[in-house]
């Protein structure tokens, strides 16, 4: 079984993303490549595969040093809400974002995603 | 009859000192400049590189003005300054190198909070111009700057449903944007196709800028405008 440690964030230019133990992903830095679903969705999606198989009931994601991320970059994180919320009640887990609140978007998308799926959306 | 010239670099840039403001070093704007591009080099698939886009940038290049008929210029006033004019060819390998070299120039010119508004808008601007409008001419990339506002705004082609529905949407913001933020957001969470309004809506909400959509035949020109 891959557990969330074990899994290596891809190399990209603009934003670096690091596992920090037991449950943390970081992003920092700014997500504006025109296609960040191809470079960052199946990373994500084997983030989700690794929380779900280790039993993890939370994932932090900090994202308060990702200063600026594109209209693509927030359907990124929309695809991992869906995801989560889709899972049984048995291996469903929270998503807490970690978030800084003089980051505009992450007052206004963040805010928003919690509106939508406040069982399984946290923002701190 | 009108004359319709097409430069003959990929790119065209014009960057202007303006009068009101002390611009950033020159030192600055080229490291700046020569930074988003190198990082941005191996994207480009233009047969004319880097060195003639330096070229222009250093020389200040101006590329002879297009028609009037294809940008409509905002109305003048003393203290209003195109900083930044960009003409290119619709393709995606625009995108990335302009948003790098427009936030980077932005961060130089303006405080924080309006860097950030002209970051966010050029790239939702020119991402909704290159996706969803025609490539039948060029799509032209303003930042101008008065006493009081900045303005990003984009031109290109486009065909007429895509014009009805870009008017129908700019009107919806106009009225309710954090609404339509949260009805794309809604959409978002449900699954399908990515959306032009999520970029629209967020230029409106979370930037809080004013938008402006003008039709001119088949030209759009969108306009993005917050206050410095």
């Amino acid at each position: 079984m891959i557990q969330l440690v074990d899994l290596s964030p891809p190399d990209l230019p603009d934003v670096h993303i690091a596992i920090e133990a037991p449950d943390t992903v970081k992003f920092t830095g700014t997500i504006t490549s025109r296609d960040p679903a191809a470079d960052l969705a199946p990373f994500l999606k084997r983030v989700h595969s690794a929380v779900v198989a280790e039993g993890l009931r939370r994932v932090n994601v900090d994202v308060s040093g990702l200063t600026f991320v594109n209209s693509s970059a927030i359907r990124l994180f929309v695809d991992w809400t869906t995801w989560t919320k889709q899972e049984p009640d048995a291996t469903r887990y929270q998503l807490r974002f970690v978030s800084n609140h003089l980051v505009t978007w992450q007052k206004t998308t963040l805010m928003a995603l919690k509106s939508l799926a406040p069982n399984v959306v946290t923002v701190a | 009859m009108t004359t319709r010239f097409r430069p003959r670099r990929p790119f065209d840039v014009q960057t202007q000192p303006t009068p009101t403001r002390q611009g950033p070093s020159t030192t600055a704007l080229s490291a700046s400049r020569d930074a988003a591009y190198d990082r941005h080099e191996s994207g480009l698939t233009r047969k004319q590189g880097l060195s003639d886009m330096r070229r222009s940038l250093d020389l200040g290049a101006r590329a002879p003005g297009r028609s009037s008929q294809h940008t409509r210029p905002p109305s003048q006033t003393e203290d209003y300054h195109v900083l930044v004019q960009i003409s290119s060819e619709a393709g995606s390998a625009l995108l990335e190198p302009m948003q790098a070299f427009i936030s980077a120039y932005a961060r130089g010119k303006f405080r924080a909070k309006v860097a950030e508004r002209v970051g966010l808008a050029t790239w939702e601007l020119l991402d909704n111009a290159i996706n969803y409008g025609s490539i039948s001419d060029d799509v032209h990339y303003v930042l101008a700057e008065s006493r009081d506002h900045v303005d990003v705004r984009v031109s290109n082609d486009a065909v007429p449903a895509r014009l009805a529905m870009l008017n129908e949407r700019a009107a919806r913001l106009q009225h309710n944007a954090a609404g339509v933020f949260m009805d794309e957001m809604a959409r978002s969470v449900q699954g399908g196709i990515p959306r032009a309004m999520l970029g629209l809506a967020r230029v409106c909400h979370e930037a809080e800028m004013q938008l402006e959509v003008t039709v001119e035949g088949r030209r759009v020109t969108v306009t993005a405008r917050c206050t410095r």
